[in-house]
């Protein structure tokens, strides 16, 4: 028993880290992804999750993940909406196309938007103020903070017409 | 306009919504859209930070290591010029062994993003790469998964850099369609 204990004391240490960091890139909570990570661990020492003796680090990864699935898939859709979550099943969305749409689509909104649609695009999704925040930065209404996002996002739209499910 | 206009307030602050408003926004194919580009456009925001940051601490870890070498050069420099000075034998075996151990101690600080896989079968890497992508795996053929390798992962890279690095090992063909690795 005790051996098992060190056992996942080494895993711990050495894993500990990757694992939140994928925990927090899938949950976008901090609280949330160290809960998801120390319920692995506890799975570990409870026995529900039985790693094997060589290289255990690719279970305790897929391990992470599929928990941190479980618990988006019970979030609502206002709950996802507060933590940026997409709503799409995450099964179905290539990890690598997104990072490469997300990117071309920052380059596309630099280079083509009026200087000041960017400037509040940037604040918004880069800095994360609220319009109000931004209306009083660049001392504009706050109506014309959503004309610029809705500007924004129509342009955007028009250019990439993302499906998804 | 309108509609843009309370999906764009209902972002901002969702908890002032129901479940109910919110699921009656995102049932409208148009909004849901938007709400999606919103959510790249975060993330692509974030993706440039963590490169700028991956680029600055491999920026300051250079300079750190060029610091640290001139410095040892001056100090290298000093030592010799004192020693010139005073009669006697110089110990130049021990004084090998101090610059020897002052670039011992100069470490480039690792790079956090560099994963090693030594004389891993090709299942354990493809799973654990397939996991940080969030896609999934499919082996073709059997003895594919335990072809062993020794290669080095950046995970702050897009997959595709892997994939292509994968296969330059001769026996190694794979490739990412839809969601899924496939390897042949």
């Amino acid at each position: 028993m005790s051996k098992k204990r060190t056992d996942i004391e080494h895993l711990y240490n050495g894993n500990y880290q990757q694992l939140l960091h994928v925990a927090r890139l899938m949950l976008k909570d901090e609280e949330e992804a160290r809960d998801a990570v120390s319920d692995v661990f506890a799975r570990l020492t409870d026995g529900s999750l039985e790693p094997p003796e060589e290289h255990p680090e690719s279970y305790l990864l897929v391990a992470t993940r599929n928990l941190c699935l479980d618990r988006i898939r019970k979030l609502t859709i206002r709950e996802k909406m507060e933590r940026s979550l997409t709503l799409a099943e995450p099964s179905l969305t290539p990890v690598e196309t997104e990072q490469e749409q997300a990117a071309e689509m920052i380059a596309y909104a630099r280079d083509t938007f009026p200087r000041q649609t960017w400037r509040v695009f940037q604040l918004r999704y880069d800095k994360g103020l609220k319009y109000r925040e931004i209306a009083d930065r660049l001392d504009i209404s706050e109506v014309a903070v959503y004309k610029h996002l809705a500007q924004a996002l129509s342009r955007l739209k028009e250019k990439f017409n993302p499906t998804r499910q | 306009m309108k509609d843009i206009e309370i999906l764009l307030r209902m972002t901002e602050s969702p908890q002032d919504y129901t479940d109910e408003d919110v699921e009656w926004m995102m049932s409208d194919p148009d909004m849901r859209t938007y709400y999606e580009l919103m959510v790249s456009a975060e993330a692509g925001f974030a993706q440039q930070k963590n490169k700028h940051n991956h680029g600055m601490k491999l920026w300051k870890a250079a300079a750190m290591f060029l610091g640290i070498i001139l410095l040892s050069g001056f100090s290298f420099a000093a030592i010799r010029l004192m020693q010139s000075k005073v009669e006697g034998k110089l110990e130049s075996p021990v004084q090998e062994t101090r610059i020897s151990n002052t670039y011992q101690q100069t470490e480039v600080l690792p790079q956090d993003s560099i994963r090693t896989f030594e004389n891993r079968e090709l299942e354990e890497i493809l799973n654990e790469i397939s996991c940080f992508y969030h896609v999934s795996v499919v082996f073709r053929n059997e003895q594919t998964r335990h072809i062993r390798l020794y290669t080095k992962w950046d995970t702050s890279a897009p997959l595709s850099q892997m994939i292509e690095r994968l296969n330059s090992f001769e026996k190694v063909s794979i490739r990412l369609y839809n969601n899924q690795i496939i390897a042949e």
